[in-house]
């Protein structure tokens, strides 16, 4: 059951945009790593998602995931909506800011329907039931006779209806029974408005006017544009530089360095020299005309060939065991059919459409950023570093850098009034001396895909044999380091992906017309993964 | 300082006359529905009409627009209501939507040209504007489709 509480009564929230009426705040805990949920679960009840709805019935939305094209900034609200039975053209979307009220808005690894299908529905139900107590309260009848119906509850036994507007008001001032004690009624499939059905993403009209604001598109007055040099290769850094020329560019107002952050770089800086200008195309000019002597660091003789048949040597070698169940070698060893299978994914250029890109806003110890980035926390976290500065992260509109696996800008503020404009990577960067300035923007198309990271290439190795009786369960992870000599991550945060996995190879047996056992499955990913699972599964034929 | 008629309004941009359409148009009128995607003319998110004919804003100076009727996807109609931008809603085309402005002005440019192209013509119109999400059929049923109705 998912706790809800009513958020009307209390300071913390005045409403999502300030309105009086009814708020909903739930808590949509992380379901993806059940090893982990017990401990999550037990460190929050702070609300992550809000739903109000005001006086006139207006009912908003807060998008708590970032939107790349998938429409799950439509999809969510449609699923709490539907539950609620709202009225879908008086349901407003608004884009939840980066914040930790939200929790975790990670958005990536195909997870927000999956992970938050149910919260969603929980929490348009919940708030339909309070809606359809409030009308029975108003009219002093049975709660059970009062059902919602698009934005009206309706009085079953005499017809009488209440509109959502005014039966949120009197949800407010109720009191709300305690979570546990909250029987959510979920309507039936039959009953769905907008699930299931084709529905327009709810920026389309905004899309097709160009109305639309992406991280891109966002401006304040009179900031300043900043594009930065990257060193060719990872990890390495600026010896010196020569910006006369550069300072020759109309527009051109400054050039500063950025240090690089030593090898593992995580999200920090990768450094460069900044050219900072009164629009962007007098600093993309002034960064083409600078002179710049790079030490390509300790990656200047990375050749992605041998790193190729590196990782291949790698995946063929047993890694650390981290599951091991059942006769897995023996299954191997005595299948009747063996299906083998390497793949292999080389270094390539995420190229989104939209560049990576971010602006800054400081004003004394304090900044502000407006960027487009898949994980807002993450983000937050690497700007604060030890700072105690305050630092506050809008989320935009839209986030349309898609097949980027990690945040693409994340912006700091370092002590001395350093304004830092960073991305990971695989991201567009800079870092900007916003000293005496109000604010900047970082845009670095130019350097995408040639200065930017590449994502890592990887390989897998699949193996899948038919037997008889011997079944076993095994995964193992590779050791060893990559390119940006990072260590594996712990094999936990794979176990989802197996499971995935695992799901796959039973649609696969179940489809399969043979009358095998297919009892194992290896999995192998350099750079990731490496597991082996070997399952016995029974045909449908019975075989 | 170069004058330029965009949407039919006469503006003197404070800039660089070789400074590209495109950032006159984005950092220094403040008109952000024209697209920012390579800067090489290769992606097609900064189109515009050039005297209704598609450009790339990204490497069309300031001084090659001076003199010439602009428009941008916010001129493109006065409501939003071109049937290019109609056929678009009805078809729920974008997903991310950042390419869309430039698809649209292309496919709007098109069909001015050639108002009932066959799907070779619309293939062939079409290829030099990226969907990074991948909304090429899409786009080109609704290109068919605002081609039926006008």
């Amino acid at each position: 059951m998912t706790p809800i509480v009513n958020l009307s009564r209390r300071n913390v929230v005045k409403g999502l945009a300030g309105m009086t009426g009814l708020v909903l705040g739930f808590h949509v805990g992380p379901r993806i790593f059940p090893f982990a949920e017990a401990a999550v679960r037990a460190k929050t009840f702070e609300p992550n998602v809000y739903l109000a709805i005001d006086e006139t019935g207006l009912v908003t939305i807060a998008a708590h995931r970032s939107e790349m094209g998938t429409g799950i900034r439509t999809g969510l609200p449609m699923v709490l909506a539907d539950e609620l039975e709202a009225d879908w053209t008086r349901v407003r979307i608004v884009q939840a800011q980066g914040d930790p009220k939200y929790g975790d808005q990670n958005t990536d690894g195909s997870r927000s329907t999956r992970q938050f299908y149910q919260p969603m529905r929980e929490a348009g139900a919940s708030a339909r039931q309070m809606l359809e107590a409030a009308a029975a309260h108003v009219w002093g009848v049975n709660a059970n006779d009062c059902r919602a119906r698009n934005h009206m509850v309706v009085h079953t036994p005499t017809g009488r209806q209440l509109s959502f507007g005014d039966a949120a008001k009197v949800a407010a001032t109720l009191q709300v029974p305690p979570a546990d004690h909250l029987e959510l009624r979920f309507k039936p499939a039959s009953e769905r408005r907008y699930v299931g059905k084709p529905m327009p993403i709810v920026d389309l009209a905004n899309i097709v006017r160009g109305k639309a604001t992406y991280g891109i598109d966002f401006a304040l007055p009179g900031m300043k544009y900043a594009s930065v040099e990257r060193c060719p290769v990872y990890g390495g850094k600026a010896l010196s530089f020569d910006a006369a020329d550069a300072l020759k560019v109309p527009g051109v107002e400054r050039v500063v360095a950025i240090a690089a952050t030593p090898i593992p770089s995580g999200f920090n800086p990768l450094g460069g020299i900044a050219v900072i200008a009164s629009n962007t195309w007098a600093a993309q000019q002034g960064r083409q005309r600078l002179k710049i002597t790079w030490d390509f660091g300790p990656n200047a003789n990375h050749d992605s060939s041998a790193y190729r048949a590196e990782l291949e040597a790698t995946a063929r070698k047993p890694g650390q065991v981290v599951r091991d169940q059942g006769k897995v070698d023996e299954a191997l060893a005595s299948s009747a059919q063996r299906i083998s299978a390497d793949y292999f994914v080389p270094y390539y250029a995420h190229a989104p459409m939209e560049v990576p890109t971010a602006v800054a806003n400081v004003v004394g110890n304090k900044c502000e950023i407006w960027a487009p980035t898949q994980f807002p926390q993450a983000a937050r976290a690497t700007v604060l570093g030890g700072s105690a500065s305050s630092v506050r992260e809008r989320h935009r509109q839209r986030d349309l850098a898609g097949w980027c696996l990690r945040p693409q800008v994340e912006a700091g503020l370092y002590r001395g009034g350093r304004l830092a404009i960073a991305g990971g990577p695989s991201a567009g960067e800079g870092d900007v001396d916003a000293r005496g300035r109000d604010s900047a923007r970082l845009l670095s198309r130019d350097l995408c895909p040639a200065r930017r990271g590449r994502a890592r290439g990887g390989r897998q190795r699949h193996r899948m044999a038919s037997s008889d009786g011997v079944s076993g369960d095994r995964i193992d992870v590779p050791t060893g380091r990559d390119l940006r000599q990072r260590r594996r991550a712990p094999a936990g945060r794979y176990r989802h992906a197996l499971r995935d996995r695992e799901r796959s190879l039973r649609e696969w047996a179940r489809r399969q017309p043979c009358s095998h056992r297919m009892v194992s499955i290896g999995l192998q990913h350099p750079t990731r993964l490496r597991g082996m699972l070997v399952r016995r599964r029974a045909c449908p034929c019975g075989g | 300082m170069p004058q330029v008629r965009i949407n039919g309004v006469q503006h003197d941009v404070a800039a660089d006359p070789q400074m590209p359409l495109l950032w006159a148009i984005r950092d220094v009128l403040g008109m952000t529905g024209t697209k920012f995607g390579c800067g090489i003319g290769a992606c097609g998110a900064c189109t515009v009409h050039m005297d209704g004919n598609a450009v790339r804003s990204c490497i069309t100076t300031l001084a090659d627009a001076a003199g010439h009727e602009i428009i941008t996807i916010e001129g493109l109609s006065p409501d939003g209501t071109h049937p290019v931008q109609r056929a678009w809603m009805a078809g729920n085309i974008p997903q991310c939507g950042y390419c869309q402005p430039g698809q649209i002005m292309q496919a709007a440019a098109l069909l001015k040209e050639t108002p009932k192209p066959t799907d070779q013509q619309i293939i062939d119109a079409m290829s030099g504007n990226i969907c990074r999400c991948g909304t090429y059929l899409r786009i080109r049923a609704a290109i068919k489709s605002a081609a039926e109705t006008t």
